[in-house]
């Protein structure tokens, strides 16, 4: 099947439309008040311009295509394999940036990721051990592909029909069964009609293509779309940015594998729900802040732009027409009586990553836990905050790992254990 | 162990961390370039220290291998100020980014290299104070800009934003730390460069060759509570110069700036195009700040005099209504939007530079008149002669500039902007105007014109200074 992916030389005429100004390395916002907060996590950690922003990116870029730099030298290799690979791939810089090139931010660092893993140098020892885990068993974690539900025993018998299918994905099923427990438990109470794909359900492919690979992804989709298609789900919901992020555009956007079912994150399946009435929750009292999946957040965005020139001139960014998944999982946190929200200083396309994106948790895992530990004292820093929501397990494992390693009285949960908790049975 | 391992050991000794220091011709290849034409040039390491201590121990190993350092804070120079001439160690003072005192009392703070726009707004703000800030990016900083006789918001009331300059802490190149200005005698009184001799002017507008500044104190005046922004048009420069240098006799205006047609169109449109007839050719905004209303109203009624005068007299002024958004970007500064050079570069492609200058107003109209007929006659590619004029403090002088955009991946392109712009710079310095932050194209055009005097004095402080020529060779093309 031919797919979409365009290469660097492709990428080439909007990243070389990159000013090198550097809006990219802070986020800023004049007001008033003015203020400014550090968006870029792997600048934060390397500091080196090698390293900050999309700015950083467009010269490796232009390295990488131009020969400027000798990537037959195994030191040059490893370098520029640390400056593309170590990004969390978060778009903390693309919000900031204001340039043409500021649609293709994300698409274009993940191809510069392919060109080097075709050229030998990608992706990273830690990203081969868990692409093999995939093929081999269809989670990267190394487990077996038939315990994929062994959490589900405790909930209820395997269900694999229904008008809604839960596409749990490999972190709750594996890592962070407490919210694949909760997601199967909420649509439960809700009185879903809902299934699971079994033996069925592989890895949405995100860790594989985040880490610029490209027919090992493809081969999960087609297996996740035939199956979902096959089924004749109406449906399908899911508990993780991640696969959401896939599911809802990357399967059609790379492949033009379009899903029947309507693809919900939990957060949009819980306000659906909230609008027509039917979520009823109690009081759960907690001070609580607020954590942007990007996977969910920025990485939702839509980009209008003006390819052919019609509008301004050819390849001009006109605008976001469609926000990411901001508002959505705010409402429903706001919805449970005795919630105190604080919202936390970086927020919405602002938000600083959890730091774990990119494939970062499992290739540099030093960055990832010092992220982590920024964005855990940021909440720290809102007063009486017990609390930080997020509706991704990805995030929740690294802002919990950086919430323990801190010691930090500031629980990491999942929106849908609040849910879970609120909901009466 | 080869001299190479060698130094990058050393400077990962001085800093405490190889995290802090580079050879990799990858993490180089980062700060081989920035948003001109210059050719790419890569340093051979870049360090990344965090004390003044550290920046001694890196000039002094410097000078013991001769070899090249290059200050840099943010890289988003006009000029190439920090591509590397000669390679060498290129020094990214990004982890000294501490405000270190806001003085209240005595209207000053005293910042670090690293500090950004954005970092020192916030923090300004907060207190109702603010800053000359740029139409630079809001990730620049301060510390270069204001060393490097940057302009600002404020420069026609208080003047550059190197006026603003109350002392400074700065490595010489051969490694001894000084003071400038009054902390040069109690170290914690920031409050002035004056009465002593201005020593502090050997470390401004020097382009880094001179020494690492790493500390500065700079006056910040507070936000006053009432603002008007006053817009003009005139049909040509003669009638918009003529208001200006009127209007600017009365030092009411923070800011006073005007700008050609295409200057004002977002962003500046690449290549040519005509200007619409019957479009103004020049518009303007100032700036009107005050602490009372009543002062307010009296700087706004001066204005409208100022106008209706010169129209008795033929002058084609006029005052205009211009929708309230597009005002804020005269005073909601920093900007992400300005400083991005989204409004300059963005159908350009991502390059731009600029004959940028200190020129007599009086002799705006005749260099922007030759400027046009280069970029619109002469250029094989016909450019936007997309022009700013902005009167600074004093109001006999202000600033002439031609903001260029250019495609970065289409070579011939480029090299017409480049040569437009050298040509450009050619016929303001014949003039009388002076580049500022020069590149070294400018700088030599500079001295094939300078008095030899001058130029010796230059290499006699220079000499002196940096007796084994290690900052930033090349830079004033004299040494």
């Amino acid at each position: 099947m031919a797919d979409n992916f365009k290469d660097l030389k492709w990428y080439s005429q909007f990243f070389r439309k990159c000013s090198k100004c550097g809006t990219c390395k802070s986020a800023y916002s004049y007001g008033p008040p003015p203020t400014n907060a550090s968006i870029c996590p792997q600048g934060d950690y390397f500091k080196l311009d090698s390293y900050y922003g999309s700015r950083a990116k467009s010269f490796l870029g232009q390295a990488i295509l131009e020969n400027r730099v000798d990537l037959t030298d195994p030191a040059v290799q490893e370098d520029m394999q640390k400056a593309v690979f170590s990004c969390t791939v978060c778009g903390g810089c693309q919000t900031q940036c204001q340039l043409d090139y500021k649609p293709w931010i994300i698409d274009y660092i993940e191809e510069m990721r392919h060109n080097l893993v075709n050229r030998g140098i990608g992706p990273t020892k830690a990203e081969k051990i868990y692409q093999d885990k995939v093929i081999k068993d269809h989670n990267p974690y190394g487990e077996t592909h038939s315990s994929r539900f062994n959490w589900l025993k405790d909930v209820r018998d395997l269900k694999t029909d229904g008008n809604t299918v839960y596409f749990a994905g490999c972190t709750a099923s594996y890592r962070r069964t407490e919210i694949a427990k909760s997601t199967a438990s909420v649509l439960t109470k809700l009185g879903e009609d809902w299934g699971v794909m079994g033996e069925n359900e592989y890895c949405c492919g995100s860790p594989l293509l985040r880490a610029g690979l490209r027919e090992e992804p493809q081969k999960l989709a087609e297996h996740n779309v035939d199956y979902l298609n096959d089924h004749g789900f109406k449906t399908i919901v899911t508990a993780c940015a991640g696969c959401y992020k896939v599911l809802a555009k990357e399967y059609e956007k790379w492949w033009g594998l379009k899903l029947k079912a309507k693809v919900l994150h939990t957060a949009e399946y819980l306000e659906e729900k909230m609008k027509k009435g039917e979520l009823k929750l109690s009081n759960v009292p907690a001070t609580v802040t607020y954590h942007d999946p990007c996977h969910m957040g920025r990485h939702m965005n839509h980009y209008e732009v003006d390819m052919d020139g019609k509008k301004q001139w050819k390849g001009s960014y006109i605008q976001i027409d469609k926000p990411g998944l901001y508002e959505t999982p705010r409402n429903v946190l706001k919805a449970i009586p005795g919630i105190q929200f604080k919202e936390m200083y970086r927020n919405r396309d602002n938000s600083y990553c959890c730091g774990a994106g990119g494939g970062i948790k499992a290739s540099y895992p030093d960055v990832a836990l010092e992220t982590a530990k920024t964005r855990i004292k940021e909440a720290e820093g809102l007063d009486s905050v017990q609390k930080m929501v997020t509706p991704c397990p990805f995030c929740v494992t690294n802002l919990g790992d950086a919430s323990r390693a801190l010691g930090s009285k500031v629980e990491v949960v999942d929106l849908i254990q609040l849910v879970d908790q609120a909901l009466k049975k | 162990m080869d001299k190479k391992e060698r130094i990058y050991k050393t400077l990962s000794q001085i800093v405490g961390d190889e995290k802090w220091v580079s050879n990799s011709p990858v993490d180089c290849w980062a700060y081989s370039y920035d948003m001109t034409y210059k050719r790419p040039q890569m340093p051979n390491y870049v360090v990344l220290p965090k004390t003044p201590e550290e920046i001694q121990s890196i000039l002094r190993l410097a000078n013991a291998e001769k070899m090249p350092v290059v200050p840099f804070t943010a890289g988003t120079n006009i000029g190439g100020l920090c591509v590397p001439e000669q390679g060498g160690i290129l020094m990214d003072l990004k982890r000294m980014d501490e405000i270190i005192e806001i003085n209240e009392e005595v209207r000053f703070a005293v910042i670090e290299p690293g500090v950004s726009q954005a970092q020192f707004a916030q923090e300004l703000f907060k207190r109702g104070y603010r800053f000359g800030w740029p139409v630079g990016p809001p990730s620049a900083s301060v510390l270069a800009c204001a060393i490097h006789h940057g302009i600002g918001g404020m420069s026609g009331r208080y003047g550059l934003n190197s006026n603003h300059i109350t002392g400074m802490e700065v490595v010489r190149p051969t490694g001894e730390i000084l003071m400038c200005g009054s902390p040069a005698i109690r170290r914690d009184s920031w409050q002035s460069c004056m009465p002593l001799p201005r020593f502090d002017g050997l470390f401004t507008g020097t382009l880094g060759t001179t020494g690492v500044v790493t500390k500065l104190g700079v006056f910040i005046p507070p936000v006053p509570d009432y603002v008007h922004i006053g817009t003009f048009a005139a049909e040509n420069l003669t009638d918009m110069e003529m208001f200006m240098r009127t209007f600017s006799k009365y030092e009411y205006a923070d800011d006073l700036t005007a700008i050609s047609w295409w200057l004002s169109q977002v962003p500046i449109p690449y290549p040519y195009v005509e200007k619409p007839k019957g479009a103004p050719e020049w518009t303007g905004y100032c700036t009107l700040y005050a602490f009372t209303e009543k002062e307010l109203e009296n700087k706004v009624d001066v204005f409208n005099k100022v106008i209706k005068d010169l129209g008795k007299k033929g002058n084609t002024i006029k005052a205009t209504d211009v929708p309230e958004e597009s005002k804020k970007g005269r005073t909601q500064l920093p900007s992400q939007i300005v400083g991005s050079t989204k409004n300059y570069c963005k159908m350009g492609g991502g390059g731009i530079a600029w004959p940028g200058t200190f020129t007599p107003s009086n002799r705006w109209v005749a260099v922007y008149n030759l400027w046009k007929e280069i970029y619109t006659k002469k250029a094989k590619i016909a450019l936007s002669p997309s022009t700013r004029v902005t009167m600074y403090r004093g109001c006999h002088y202000g600033m002439l500039r031609l903001m260029t955009p250019f495609p970065r991946d289409r070579p011939e392109e480029e090299a017409n902007a480049a040569w437009c712009i050298r040509e450009a710079a050619k016929v303001l310095i014949d003039a009388g105007g002076i580049p500022y932050k020069p590149p070294t194209d400018f700088a030599r055009e500079i001295n094939k014109r300078a008095d030899p005097g001058w130029i010796d004095l230059i290499c006699d402080i220079k000499d002196m200074l940096d007796p084994n020529g290690i900052m930033n060779p090349g830079k004033w093309g004299v040494r």
